[in-house]
């Protein structure tokens, strides 16, 4: 299995630490740390991918520990887990991170770096182009201080954030605090970066960050870990998907937002290029396409993919539209049929389950 | 949907704002493109506003968005009659943030 990086939060006897952790095994996982304590000290180790699989707690002694040695290196702690008590559960994210489907292949996972040193933009985005290669699979936007990376968080949403703490005017750890507050969209896993040490990994964990991974960064541990959140972020088994097109960014959060509640997997596109890509890597159970955008008119796009049989799932007009041109336009087009906007967002499910052949 | 309704309050008020100030910046504009502008927008603000159950902002928002179509079909490019749409829909949003804050 690829490294990938976890948080780990530890608890003593007397204390907790929050940090991130490497080589995860069926007996063993290694925490980045400068806390120190005797070997066979006894601690319970909560590891998980942020926002993505469920945490474990996990009974564990102190087996080791490993010093800085050489540049790149990280000093640490190596837990052995209890033997008498078998960690059933770190068995099973193991197994679900090794299960994680390769195909269907996750919608194009959005990523935000927020650093102000160009060179380290350059080889992050030069480095992830080798990694991920042709298929696409990740997005890169970069932005060199607070300021400008706010004004992209405002105006799109993002699978995964990574901030550098040392930022210019104003610190990454007030930027993860700002994004952490403002309850109203949807909350991308934080990845912290810093050669600020523990100060700066308190700071930006504090902050609301859920990871913090020093510099220099090895990227491959951490294109792995994005590797698994993107396939985690589309791979909600039993939960129909499905894929929403419209240019207003608002109206894709809120229909985000109580479609999920519903208990359904969405995907969201704010043009016809970004749903193109998530319709083929996420294969929709049901497409809800706006009707009035910039690009091109819904109905003639619904006309396109059911009429070439470009798709074989209910494609529905949703507009704001009066229903009487919806209905219209919907006739025109051969759509499967329509969901007013105004008509609110509980009638927006209901119509949804009724179009997946859910039971009234 | 009350909490989802709480949860993108601000979110809404904001981008309202946002779309009122870019019609009038485009009705001020003798080179911009002032009809297409609100019809765009006042369809958004109705879209996302009946999204939300703020059902009174819909009507508003159609019926200008209906006004400015039909001008524009028409051949005019006279976009001036927003800006009472707009200071309508203004008012709107501050009655709905003091009725807000007064709970």
């Amino acid at each position: 299995m690829e490294r990938f990086i976890l948080r780990a939060e530890v608890h003593t006897a007397s204390e907790a630490f929050v940090s991130y952790a490497y080589d995860l095994t069926p007996t063993s996982v290694f925490v980045v740390t400068d806390w120190r304590a005797p070997i066979d000290t006894r601690v319970i180790v909560r590891l998980s991918v942020p926002r993505a699989l469920e945490p474990v707690d996990v009974a564990c002694r102190i087996a080791g520990l490993r010093v800085a040695g050489n540049p790149g290196e990280v000093a640490g702690i190596v837990f052995e887990f209890d033997p008498e008590a078998p960690p059933a559960s770190v068995l099973a994210l193991l197994d679900k991170v090794r299960d994680l489907p390769e195909d269907p292949a996750p919608a194009r996972f959005r990523v935000l770096l927020v650093e102000d040193n160009g060179l380290t933009r350059d080889v992050f985005s030069y480095s992830a182009q080798r990694y991920f290669g042709a298929e696409d699979e990740v997005e890169i936007d970069h932005a060199d201080s607070a300021e400008k990376a706010w004004e992209r968080l405002v105006a799109a949403h993002y699978d995964l954030v990574i901030v550098d703490y040392f930022l210019p005017n104003a610190d990454g750890a007030s930027l993860i605090a700002k994004l952490r507050a403002d309850t109203s969209r949807r909350q991308p896993p934080v990845v912290a970066i810093s050669v600020g040490g523990r100060p700066a990994r308190d700071a930006t964990m504090s902050a609301g960050a859920d990871l913090f991974v020093d510099k220099p960064v090895t990227f491959r541990d951490l294109f792995n870990t994005m590797r698994i959140l993107a396939r985690v972020s589309t791979t909600d088994a039993g939960k129909q998907t499905i894929l929403v097109l419209d240019d207003s960014t608002l109206a894709l959060a809120v229909t985000r937002a109580a479609l999920e509640a519903a208990g359904f997997s969405v995907v969201i596109a704010d043009d016809l290029a970004a749903f193109e890509r998530a319709r083929e890597r996420c294969r929709p159970d049901l497409i809800l396409v706006d009707v009035q955008m910039p690009e091109l008119f819904g109905d003639d796009l619904a006309a396109t993919l059911l009429g070439h049989q470009v798709v074989d799932v209910p494609v529905v007009l949703f507009s704001s539209l009066d229903e009487a041109e919806l209905a219209r336009r919907s006739a025109a087009a051969s759509a499967t049929g329509y969901i007013s906007k105004a008509a609110g967002l509980t009638e927006l499910v209901r119509r949804c389950r009724e179009y997946l052949g859910h039971a009234a | 949907m009350k909490d989802i309704q709480a949860q993108f309050l601000g979110r809404f008020s904001e981008t309202a704002r946002g779309r009122l100030a870019r019609m009038r910046a485009a009705i001020a504009d003798p080179h911009g493109t002032g009809l297409s502008t609100v019809i765009h927008e006042l369809h958004s603000f109705a879209g996302e506003s009946g999204l939300l159950g703020f059902s009174q902002f819909v009507a508003v928002a159609r019926d200008g968005e209906a006004e400015a179509k039909r001008r524009q079909t028409a051949g005019s490019a006279d976009a001036a009659f927003a800006l009472d749409v707009i200071a309508r829909l203004e008012q709107m949003l501050d009655e709905l943030a003091a009725s807000v804050a007064a709970k």
